[in-house]
């Protein structure tokens, strides 16, 4: 793997580009995010001493959820006019396609915590802007982008992808969902410190799935 | 060297006459489980005849396990050899494993509601179990998806690689999340002060024939899996020869 730092930018340019000017993925992820958070406080009552507990994790999955939705949508522009083959005949490095595609889906995903966090935490007062509860979203928002950027590219010629994108993503995903849930609970002062080096299991689970990923993409792809 | 190696390993597979003696091998030390779990060991002090699950129910957790790092090791294979016949192997051994990871489940409630009083307990080693079960039924459902085509083929490797290593990151996640809560009291058979030998040998037994059982279940699996892939083969070959024969007619009668 040897990084080509001209193609990277080149691809993470005209795909911040595409999403500036057509606005397909950041917007409605935001909105459906939001609008989860909405349906979560009908049921657990966040914003009540009592529900306090779960606001860390009703965050999570409602951003879990909506960049689930981003992902799918994502790889559909992506295979419309056979944009992805197109850019796959190009003599470059499947690596570094595969890192600036991950990295394209992290600076829309920390977008949408931009608009989420700050209205989650003025929704229910919680002290959401401790450096704790943001490099902890940043490095969660990491490890999930780089199992939904591979799952999500090899889906991209499925028809039912809708239904299999969740079902491959959740399940290897939980034990990132459980470190950054302990951990933002903890950062955020809603549970009690539990010692746990949590952050420790999010850089490990980061860095497996970013270094695996990068290494099978070029597989996952070839000639599709 | 490995050529050689994996292509004895896909011949043993195919053997009928290894078949049909590891089926005879299975039920042997299948029934001489039986008579260790039933007869031979004696029934524990604290659990009673209850305990005796766990003669069949440790050597299936051990299987799955097993099973579920053939689906690594053939996806590995797969995506480096390209040959199709390691993704058959993937497939089957991840249907196998997950019948087992079910049984696994299964036995370990059974034995859970007479002696923790419940059903289903959130500890660590079961709640593992749980995610490995929705991971490989996840990947068996995209393989349902992807149909027939190589580059779903090369997915599913994929996704059967970075399940098995997710595995170790699940178990020390789970770990650390269950400590945080209260736990159900419970009486661990594993951590028990010390298993008498009559115990040991049994279950030893219990091992080696529940991987005999697997052996011949993947190798039947894998037998039905690689008649479809030549079934399927013989097909195209059909469908390319009837569609030259008859753009050769059409040529004829187009003078």
């Amino acid at each position: 793997m040897n990084l080509d730092l001209r193609v990277f930018t080149a691809i993470l340019w005209k795909d911040l580009l595409i999403e500036v000017r057509a606005k397909e993925v950041l917007a409605p992820v935001a909105t459906f995010a939001l609008l989860m958070v909405l349906v979560f406080n009908f049921g657990f009552e966040i914003d009540t001493g009592r529900g306090r507990d779960v606001a860390p994790a009703a965050l999570w999955l409602a951003f879990i959820l909506g960049g689930l939705l981003g992902f799918g949508r994502a790889f559909q522009l992506e295979r419309e006019q056979g944009a992805l083959d197109a850019m796959l005949l190009a003599p470059v490095d499947r690596s570094t396609v595969y890192l600036a595609k991950l990295a394209v889906n992290v600076i829309i995903l920390l977008g949408v915590e931009v608009i989420l966090v700050p209205a989650f935490g003025l929704l229910f007062d919680l002290p959401v802007l401790r450096p704790g509860v943001l490099l902890t979203l940043a490095l969660g928002t990491i490890g999930y982008a780089s199992l939904g950027t591979l799952y999500a590219s090899g889906m991209a010629n499925l028809r039912s992808r809708e239904v299999a994108l969740p079902l491959l993503v959740l399940p290897a995903m939980i034990p990132l969902v459980i470190a950054v849930v302990e951990a933002t609970a903890e950062a955020m002062g809603v549970s009690p410190d539990s010692g746990r080096p949590w952050w420790a299991l999010i850089l490990a689970f980061d860095a497996v799935f970013v270094v695996l990923s990068a290494a099978l993409f070029g597989s996952l792809v070839k000639d599709t | 060297m490995i050529e050689s190696l994996s292509d004895r390993i896909h011949a043993a597979l195919l053997s009928p006459r290894l078949r049909q003696a590891a089926i005879v091998a299975a039920a042997l030390a299948m029934l001489a489980t039986l008579f260790g779990a039933f007869i031979y060991a004696p029934a524990d002090a604290i659990e009673g005849d209850v305990q005796r699950i766990f003669y069949i129910h440790v050597p299936m957790a051990w299987v799955a396990y097993l099973a579920f790092g053939i689906v690594a090791a053939s996806s590995l294979m797969f995506l480096w050899r390209k040959q199709s016949r390691w993704d058959v192997l993937a497939r089957s051994s991840a249907e196998v494993g997950l019948i087992f990871t079910t049984l696994v489940l299964l036995t370990g409630a059974i034995w859970g509601r007479p002696i923790w009083g419940t059903w289903w307990a959130w500890d660590a080693r079961l709640t593992t179990t749980l995610i490995l079960w929705v991971l490989y039924a996840g990947y068996l459902t995209i393989r349902s998806f992807v149909g027939e085509e190589e580059s779903g083929a090369r997915f599913a490797a994929v996704v059967g690689v970075l399940g098995f290593v997710d595995v170790p990151i699940v178990h020390m996640s789970v770990t650390w999340w269950r400590t945080l809560h209260p736990q159900p009291i419970v009486v661990r058979p594993l951590e028990s002060p010390s298993l008498p030998n009559e115990m040991l040998a049994v279950m030893l037994v219990g091992v080696v024939a529940m991987t005999l059982v697997f052996v011949t279940l993947l190798a039947l699996r894998y037998a039905v899996g690689i008649a479809d892939e030549r079934l399927r083969l013989r097909r195209r070959r059909a469908y390319a020869r009837a569609l030259l024969a008859t753009t050769r007619t059409l040529e004829a009668a187009n003078g």
